[in-house]
């Protein structure tokens, strides 16, 4: 017990410090606290990046899946991908962009190129109350593993309120400097921990093949879709892949990590990163399908690998695995917590409450925001229950809906601002109304993928019907957008084409 | 289709080929556990096989700079004025 505790200790003392040390070298500016003065290297892009998008959600939630409702968790490997590819195809553009017109938040992208402040409220007011419930279920699932890796001592409400305690410390000292530095030790730990884990627990039933043979012969319903309960087929294997992906990237704590790259090549070597480590899902696989083999009727299924761990591995290594499921939920909220105090700080008080505010001043009131939005998740933690696939499914679905009017900004001139503010509003109207109102999602769909296509058609529709007047605007993002392309797609200009054609025709 | 260069279609292609066996309703094809591979049910192994295939071709990707040409300064700086 005590081994286990100087394990928690540390997991909670060694970030800490790493905060603290990285905070020596910020300065008092917003852009410094907020985006790393633009200037985050490749090692910190990568470790937050992951271990941000990496969260609860990933460690204890596929593990949940997988035991619960078969294989449609595996989807995962996917999603991975697709996030690697949009960080660079939309991240990329997102950064040239933040870059030159000097935005910290996702509101000043789409306020900006759309020109209109109804845009900029809803796109605010939608990462704040669609970002809480994904940064409850993170304190709710980190919070559970230190309660279970102290056997108790360390009671829950006390873990989740050490948990913000920690995370409040270093990164109101050192901004999103700290809370890079301190990620790749909570990444490092998150990928191995989760890896090991599997293959650890698989062992106990004679090792993966032993695993999936047995599964066949006593279970064979969760290794294919529809899983054992039947409801997990095609349709919400699409609806992860695209709500999880799509949601998480356009959560606020990603923008940030898009704006705070410092060169632009970085982003076309992290879909293969990100990529490559998605392979540490098979480590849930083999968690999750074990617990259908060692423990069959545990009831709350986001408990399945704490209490395997705890059967079944010795206490200190159970205690370090735990410690890396906390990471999965301490990284991830920390720059969650982060990103909602930038919005709140930038889109509403520096834009609507003190357009005149200093440096200092802006940098102050961010760090008040952080001990908010902590102390509003942490209450929420304690009263809201909930399994944390749900949760986080409806909170994503409901970020999701960003990207349209964001794709827009980035590729089309003709977008309209009308169109991408009804759009926006129909889209969460209608995860809300499918998630907890009267209306069902079709076709077994999850709500978010029919909020995009309501979303979608509203903005393309209404964009060809509609006429932008602000030409100065459109021409400013134009000309943003030809030189992104000749700095970095050449080929995509008239005078490379002109240049090719000349060159064959010469030969 | 000018923008693409035939590097860029060929990664841009496989890349779109691959989640097409991911995320189609063509994953269904493979929604069976045999045959097993080396004792791994089979959609996992199709899994498996298809990210390898993609996590591969953005490796390829980074190291051709996602087939675009490097550009030079001989390119335009600014846009023409007919624009899109």
């Amino acid at each position: 017990m005590t081994g286990s505790l100087l394990i928690i200790a540390a997991f909670m003392i060694i970030p800490l410090m790493v905060g603290i040390l990285s905070a020596r070298q910020s300065q008092e500016t917003s852009e410094d606290f907020f985006v790393q003065g633009r200037a985050m290297g490749s090692i910190a892009v990568f470790f937050t990046v992951a271990a941000t998008w990496w969260s609860a959600f990933a460690f204890l939630g596929s593990n949940a899946t997988f035991y619960t409702n078969g294989p449609v968790f595996l989807t995962a490997l996917a999603w991975n991908l697709l996030f690697g590819f949009m960080y660079y195809w939309i991240g990329k553009r997102v950064w040239f962009l933040g870059k030159r017109f000097n935005y910290l938040t996702p509101s000043d992208l789409i306020g900006d190129f759309y020109n209109s402040e109804a845009l900029r409220i809803t796109v605010a007011a939608i990462t704040l109350i669609f970002t809480v419930p994904y940064l409850q279920i993170q304190l709710t699932g980190g919070a559970y593993l230190i309660e279970v890796a102290s056997g108790g001592l360390i009671p829950f409400w006390l873990a989740a309120l050490l948990f913000y305690f920690i995370i409040i410390i270093y990164v109101w000292i050192g901004g999103i400097r700290a809370i890079a530095w301190t990620d790749v030790i909570y990444g490092a730990l998150l990928f191995f921990g989760m890896l090991y884990a599997g293959y650890y627990i698989s062992t106990q039933v004679g090792g993966p093949t032993a695993l999936f043979s047995q599964l066949q012969q006593t279970s064979p319903e969760h290794l294919t879709m529809p899983g054992p309960n039947g409801t997990m087929g095609y349709p919400m294997w699409f609806s992860l892949f695209a709500i999880t992906t799509i949601g998480a990237f356009m959560g606020p704590q990603i923008w940030l990590r898009m704006y705070s790259v410092k060169h632009g090549k970085l982003f076309n070597l992290m879909p293969f990163l990100l990529g490559l480590a998605a392979f540490a899902y098979v480590g849930s696989v083999l968690s999750g399908y074990s617990g259908v083999l060692l423990e069959p009727n545990v009831e709350n299924a986001d408990q399945i690998l704490p209490i395997m761990l705890m059967e079944y591995a010795p206490y200190l290594l159970a205690s370090l695995i735990m410690a890396a499921g906390a990471s999965a939920a301490m990284s991830t909220a920390n720059s969650q917590i982060h990103a909602v105090s930038t919005v709140v700080t930038m889109d509403i008080y520096k834009r609507y409450v003190n357009r005149e505010a200093s440096q200092a001043r802006i940098v102050y009131i961010g760090r008040l925001s952080l001990v908010g939005f902590s102390l509003a998740a942490y209450i929420m933690a304690l009263t809201v229950p909930g399994v944390l696939v749900t949760i986080g499914i409806a909170a994503l679905a409901g970020t999701a809906q960003l990207v349209i009017p964001t794709i827009g900004a980035i590729t089309w001139k003709k977008a309209h601002p009308t169109a991408a503010l009804a759009g926006l509003w129909a889209g969460v109207a209608c995860v809300l109304l499918m998630t907890f109102g009267p209306l069902s999602a079709p076709f077994g769909y999850h709500a978010g993928i029919w909020g995009l296509l309501l979303n979608a058609a509203l903005f393309v529709g209404l964009s060809h019907a509609l006429h932008r007047r602000d030409t100065a605007v459109v021409e400013r993002f134009t000309q943003a957008r030809y030189d992104y392309d000749a700095e970095y797609h050449p080929e995509r200009l008239p005078a490379y084409t002109q240049e090719v054609t000349s060159s064959a025709n010469h030969r | 289709m000018k923008y693409l260069t035939p590097l860029k279609l060929s990664i841009y292609g496989g890349m779109l080929f691959s989640f097409f066996m991911l995320e189609s309703p063509f994953i269904m094809l493979a929604n069976r556990i045999e045959p097993m591979v080396m004792g791994i049910p089979f959609l996992l192994v199709w899994n498996l096989f298809w990210w390898f295939v993609i996590t591969a071709l953005f490796l390829v990707a980074y190291f051709t700079n996602w087939g675009s040409p490097v550009p030079t300064t001989a390119h335009a700086t600014e846009q023409p004025s007919q624009g899109d």
